[in-house]
């Protein structure tokens, strides 16, 4: 009996316990919860839903809130299940259309909450097997798009700055550019292996412009062949020679008479003013090429196409494929590329090959240039090597590398040639021309030579560095230095502006023997100096540029941008501001220094091709972006 | 004198076994992580789906983003395309390893990026479309039990293992009865609100349990918010090619 009590009292006991126990666990949870080194929240447990003005329906007033334990019947009511699994789901994961392009209508919570739509199946009868992959690669028709865009600019140039004669009010230059261009493209993919793509460049071309003054070329006819590829020169109505750059921008116009504007000795005339010269237009094909895949293996692309071969931002040493060398000062604009096939065959997880053809006209069919590069991502970068061979010009080994450190992507370049395309200059060991020049405009004599069993190297190793600070400022670092192993070591003082006029002036070049009876035997021509010869002269530049935009949250935007030969310690600063208004409209004001010595490459160039010193330049630019966009 | 040992055993036994069983209790949230990772990830499958990305700012047009995304997690690989607006289409993102790019097809470059890189213009990034990987990017702080709308779910404070996540401190709320997340606190280093991410809905494709809508409000700007849609999901296997730059070339302008 005791044990049969006993028993009654033991499972009582018992039952009393166990039923405390989930309290008693309950204590001992808050307690080991305490124990814990808990951080306090990031922040006070601020419903997002409550943070916004759209969510203050009483109804959902904090439904998200943390209730520890907590359930308030009426809200969970309109939350029923709304997480439910239902895996028969009818339609889940069909056609994309069927998802319009409403919004979560926040007003209407409650259904989407209510509902017992949560997980559904994805039917995969629903797609057609292979379509997410060759969908995209088939259109039917031919697509059509484009992009306008158009701007007015008013330019002021002074070349006189930090002499007697500046004034601020009175320019050495001024000009007012309209400018309006568009691309058009069309993209046809009638078969998932095969696509023909071809873009059109529409832009101004400039009748009336921009003079440069400070030119006085005293001799000797342009050697247009001397001009950087698409620069051309033209007569204008007054008789005077305008050279304009593949922009159609007159960079220098050369009176009739051999003096540059500017540099008369009247007394210069008011300026009465100027109707100016409607602007014309020129259509270029800019890309037009077609793509083919055999087996998914070997890609095929034929045609003129750009062609995206360095990792460098302002200098590009390894880019000799694409028709124009990056503009430091516009490193971002399109550039236009070659004739070419490429084949790529993608290998591995990584890997990429490249074998491109480059092919010009009226040239034999071993002239054709090859080059060949294999990339592969190796950890959080991404390695390269190329190389390229043209007959006749410097065979070269190339290193491309590109990786994230941290935040902060960098890049570089490095190539290895085999003699130079540079035709280079010294000074002749005959300088009786300059000291018998009547108008001692001649300085140096130089001759000009080619390298062709010598090994020069150059480099290039840049940063870019992104950041945003939570929508009140955006903030862009881009630097890199370039080591050209082409440029002039020589510090003979005027030795770049002399080359500068022997490009414009080839008959004073000290090997020339005009007299045929005097030439030796097997004797020719000195080689001939180009535009690009008298480029990049330095061994050591930097470019740099920092640009904060979304400024406190505005279309407020700050550019800062440098440009410097550490050779001769020349270069150009141009900090900008714009500021974009009613959606398509944007205005920006940018001003151009320019610093460095009489005979630097910076200094200013447009006096390169005059006998007079350079002096630093400054400009100022105000333009209007007019409405543009995507069609 | 037996009852009294009788209770002082029970209660003896009670003291020491009831902290075993709490213990026992305790949500394994490592566990629970890799649980969640693994319901999103597709390990031995590719996965291609359709997002839909809908983003609205105060003031301006709602802007409608279509993207085709390409996943194998298996390589830590993904490609995303642009398919509208029309204006846009063509750019896309590559995932290649450790590496992101991103194509320009109006300059035919590829410029490096970051998964955390937001799409286009609104407030989905990358990250949002590719593989979970909260037990490998994130350590468990704290928990609490709580309730959202009618769940009982894990409130968990998670900081990140280092700074190569979009966010520095994550606040989940994980379902209890099912290992899904319902809803995201993202903040920053400095624990300010960043944004907050609901999941109101998802979709089982093969075994795994992947968002099939997602509404992301931006919490610093007022009104600002983003809504991803998922459709055409499936496992189909995805050919090699599609994972390289030759692809991402090839289906661009």
């Amino acid at each position: 009996m005791s044990t049969r009590g006993g028993s009654a009292r033991r499972r009582l006991l018992t039952a009393i316990l166990v039923a405390c126990a989930p309290v008693w666990m309950a204590a001992q949870v808050d307690s080991s919860e305490k124990g814990k080194a808990e951080p306090e929240p990031p922040t006070e447990v601020a419903d997002p839903l409550m943070d916004d003005s759209l969510f203050e329906d009483p109804l959902f007033a904090d439904p998200f809130a943390v209730g520890a334990g907590e359930s308030d019947a009426d809200t969970d009511d309109l939350f029923a299940d709304p997480f439910a699994i239902v895996d028969d789901a009818a339609g889940g994961g069909g056609d994309s259309t069927a998802i319009g392009n409403d919004f979560i209508d926040v007003d209407d919570l409650d259904s989407l909450f209510a509902t017992d739509e949560i997980i559904e199946e994805a039917p995969e009868g629903a797609v057609p097997v292979g379509s997410p992959v060759s969908d995209l690669l088939i259109t039917e028709g031919v697509r059509w798009g484009g992009r306008i865009r158009g701007s007015v600019s008013a330019d002021y140039g002074w070349d006189d700055v930090w002499t007697s004669d500046f004034g601020p009010f009175d320019p050495t230059s001024e000009s007012l550019q309209p400018s309006i261009g568009a691309d058009l493209f069309f993209d046809a993919r009638p078969e998932e292996e095969f696509r023909a793509f071809g873009k059109l460049s529409i832009d101004t071309t400039t009748d009336g412009g921009l003079d440069i003054a400070g030119l006085a070329l005293t001799g000797g006819d342009i050697d247009t062949s001397a001009l950087p590829e698409g620069w051309t020169t033209e007569e204008n109505d007054d008789g005077d020679t305008e050279i304009r750059d593949g922009t159609g921008t007159v960079i220098i116009t050369i009176p009739a008479d051999g003096a540059a504007d500017g540099e008369d000795d009247e007394e210069p005339e008011e300026d009465p003013g100027s109707l100016g010269t409607p602007p014309g237009l020129e259509i270029l094909v800019f890309e037009l090429f077609a793509d083919y895949v055999w087996q998914d293996q070997l890609f095929f692309r034929f045609g003129k196409h750009t062609i995206k071969w360095g990792t460098g931002y302002f200098f590009s040493p390894a880019d000799v494929l694409n028709l124009t060398a990056v503009d430091a000062e516009d490193p971002t604009a399109d550039r236009e590329g070659p004739v070419s096939l490429r084949v790529q065959y993608p290998f591995g997880i990584t890997g990429n090959a490249y074998l491109y053809a480059i092919l010009n006209a009226d040239a034999e069919p071993l002239d054709v240039a090859i080059a060949p590069k294999v990339e592969l991502a190796v950890g959080r970068g991404e390695l390269g090597v190329a190389g390229y061979y043209q007959r006749t010009l410097a065979p070269r080994l190339v290193a491309l590398y590109s990786a994230s450190i941290g935040e902060v992507d960098v890049f570089g370049e490095g190539v290895l040639l085999y003699g130079s395309d540079r035709v280079f200059v010294r000074p002749s060991r005959d300088q009786s021309a300059a000291d018998a020049d009547p108008e001692d405009d001649l300085d140096i004599v130089l001759d000009t030579f080619e390298v062709g069993d010598a090994l020069f190297a150059q480099a290039t190793a840049g940063f870019r560095y992104l950041k945003e600070w939570e929508d009140t400022l955006s903030l862009a670092v881009i630097g890199q230095y370039f080591f050209n192993g082409e440029g002039y070591a020589d510090e003979t003082p005027g030795l770049m502006p002399a080359a500068a006029r022997l490009l414009a002036n080839t008959g004073e070049n000290g090997l020339i023997i005009d007299d045929p009876e005097a030439q030796p035997e097997g004797y020719e021509d000195p080689p001939a100096l180009a535009f690009g010869d008298v480029t990049n002269w330095g061994r050591h530049y930097a470019g740099l540029t920092l640009s904060l935009s979304s400024i406190l949250g505005t279309d407020l935007g700050i550019t800062a941008f440098g440009l410097v030969n550490m050779s001769d310690w020349s270069g150009i600063v141009t900090p900008a501001i714009s500021y974009s208004f009613l959606d398509r409209f944007s205005v920006s004001a940018s001003a151009r220094f320019t610093f460095g010595g009489e005979s630097d490459e910076f200094t200013n160039p447009g006096s390169l091709l005059s006998a007079e010193p350079a002096e630093p330049t400054f400009g100022v630019t105000v333009s209007i972006a007019m409405p543009g966009g995507s069609f | 004198m037996k009852r009294l040992i009788y209770t002082s055993i029970l209660i003896a036994a009670l003291t020491v076994l009831t902290p075993v069983w709490v213990a026992a209790e305790d949500p394994d949230f490592d566990s629970i992580l890799r649980e969640i990772d693994d319901l999103a990830n597709f390990s031995e499958s590719d996965f291609s789906a359709v997002y839909t990305i809908i983003s609205e700012r105060p003031g301006e047009e709602r802007e409608v983003t279509q993207a085709r995304l390409f996943r194998r997690d298996l390589n830590d690989q993904f490609l995303i395309l642009i398919l509208q607006p029309d204006v846009q289409r063509g750019q896309g993102y590559l995932q290649v390893d450790e590496n992101v790019w991103f194509y320009d097809p109006e300059s035919r470059k590829f410029e490096r990026t970051t998964i955390r890189e937001n799409i286009q213009n609104s407030d989905a990034q990358n990250a949002d479309l590719d593989q979970s990987s909260f037990s490998s990017d994130y350590t468990v702080q704290s928990w609490q039990e709580g309730t959202l709308g009618s769940f009982d779910v894990y409130v968990v404070d998670l900081e990140a293992r280092s700074s190569d996540v979009a966010y520095d401190q994550v606040r989940l709320w994980i379902r209890q009865d099912q290992t899904i997340v319902l809803k995201e606190e993202d903040f920053s280093v400095n624990g300010r609100l960043m944004r907050t991410v609901l999941y109101p809905r998802y979709e089982r494709v093969g075994s795994k349990i992947i968002p099939k809508q997602v509404l992301i409000v931006d919490e610093l700007n007022d009104g600002e918010r983003t809504q991803l849609t998922m459709t055409d999901a499936t496992i189909q296997t995805i050919p090699d090619s599609v994972f390289s730059k030759a692809y991402l070339e090839r289906v661009s302008n």
